[in-house]
């Protein structure tokens, strides 16, 4: 355990530089964040928020539903190349599962880098126009309870995904999935979804609760057993199950790994 | 001779991405008739914008599966036909999966079938330059969705209609003549910084 703690911060790093040699996640991400910044900023709901934060709030809601697809599609083979590099790396002392915290954290922490400046960039113009400080914390926190859990439970579907499928089907895969999760809603299909509810890994309910979104999925008045009124436990339990649902899915990664790992081995003896 | 080389292709470009806006076509047409209200509009809509998206990752996916430029660079058949065929394995591909979508939404408009079109070939043509400009297939297929949202977010309110589907097939020349061009350049074809 202490050598896990003293050599995981190591692999995020080499991970997160790898990341940003390879410049994908700078031409294609940069652009996408900002864009949707700019819809958020200029789109209606954004306009008629009564206070600072809310047009913070609706921006890292427009991150969470549509840049963290682009993270996910992005990231959804890093693992299977982690994997593909197999011995080599099965030769270091590093424990697998550092390594995968690592090869999939690194990614992540640069990809989260865009969205994050934008939140940023938008809660610094509010403070200034408003002439208050709060947008800069609420940016903070939308990054933290919004943007980032749900980042991380998709870019960790997707790593499971890219280890399990093809890696065209994977991708087609996380966008229908966090499409289903996050925006379908009965009216648009008529099929059973969990968006709007607590398991809803948009970050709906901190939006609601901590930064005063106008109007998200989370408070539309509509009630059932998982969609709890918007408060302050609601939010956590949100926040817990979309923290939940990453953590599952890594240790699912984790699984699949060494099971590649000792087919592998296995191999290896009967040859 | 032309059969054996169309196998030859697919199997380059994967099967799994030539299948797969054949297969999600067919899928989604299956779930447009099947629902009761008729592919009421924005069923028919979210499936037609799903196929669109399916047809460019796999695009990006098929283009960039291929390790040895350098060798393909020495044969007498140019580069750029080689992709030329694999772009059209994909194609004809995405055409067969958006005609069986359209077939089985009954009292669908035209337009709508034009807007698939539109959006499905700037998506193509943005997939085949990313294949070439980026240094891998994630940024590639990220460079699609990229391109599928900007579309739907912000394209599709200011250009509506017939207006907007010629402004996709606008848009769509820039990617496809950057790559065109970039395929018959060997300097913009090999990893930089390889010597």
């Amino acid at each position: 355990m202490g050598s896990a703690t003293a050599t995981l911060p190591g692999a995020v790093r080499y991970e997160a530089l790898i990341a940003v040699r390879q410049r994908l996640l700078w031409v294609v991400l940069a652009p996408m964040a900002a864009l949707i910044a700019l819809v958020a900023v200029s789109s209606p709901a954004a306009g008629d928020a009564d206070s600072a934060s809310a047009g913070v709030a609706v921006t890292a809601l427009g991150l969470s539903a549509f840049y963290t697809m682009g993270v996910g599609v992005a990231l959804s083979d890093c693992l299977a190349r982690h994997r593909a590099g197999g011995d080599l790396l099965e030769a270091t002392p590093t424990a697998p599962t550092v390594r995968l915290l690592g090869a999939v954290g690194g990614p992540l922490a640069v990809a989260l880098v865009p969205a994050g400046a934008v939140l940023l960039l938008v809660g610094t113009i509010r403070a200034l126009v408003d002439a208050s400080p709060d947008p800069i914390g609420a940016a903070a926190v939308a990054l933290l309870t919004i943007v980032a859990p749900g980042a991380l439970a998709l870019t960790a579907l997707a790593v499971v995904l890219g280890l399990w499928l093809p890696v065209v089907f994977a991708r087609i895969a996380v966008v229908l999935t966090w499409g289903w999760a996050t925006l379908l809603t009965p009216g648009l299909l008529p099929v059973p979804t969990v968006t709007g509810t607590i398991l809803s890994p948009l970050g709906g309910y901190p939006a609601v609760t901590w930064l005063g979104a106008p109007s998200t999925w989370a408070d539309r008045g509509e009630t059932g057993p998982l969609r709890l009124a918007a408060d302050d436990g609601a939010a956590l339990l949100n926040l817990g199950a979309t923290l939940l649902i990453g953590l599952a899915l890594l240790a699912l990664a984790r699984l699949l790994l060494s099971e590649a790992g000792s087919r592998i081995r296995k191999e290896d003896q009967t040859r | 001779m032309q059969l054996l080389l169309c196998r030859h292709e697919i199997r380059r470009c994967g099967v799994g991405s030539v299948a797969a806006p054949l297969v999600a076509g067919a899928a989604l047409g299956a779930g447009v008739a099947v629902s009761t209200d008729g592919a009421g509009t924005p069923g028919a809509w979210a499936a037609g914008a799903a196929l669109s998206l399916v047809a460019g990752l796999a695009t990006a996916a098929g283009l960039s599966r291929e390790p040895l430029v350098e060798l393909h660079l020495t044969l007498p058949t140019p580069y750029r036909t080689t992709v030329g065929r694999r772009l059209l394995m994909l194609v004809g591909s995405a055409a067969i999966g958006a005609l069986a979508l359209a077939a089985s939404a009954h009292g669908e408009s035209a337009a709508t079938a034009a807007h698939v079109a539109g959006l499905t070939t700037l998506l193509l043509a943005v997939a085949a330059w990313a294949c070439v400009a980026l240094p891998s297939a994630g940024a590639a297929s990220g460079a699609v969705i990229g391109a599928w949202l900007g579309v739907l977010l912000v394209l599709d309110r200011l250009a509506q209609g017939s207006i907007g589907v010629a402004v996709f097939v606008a848009l769509a020349t820039l990617p496809a003549v950057s790559a065109h061009r970039a395929l018959g350049d060997p300097e913009r074809l090999l990893p930089r910084g390889a010597s």
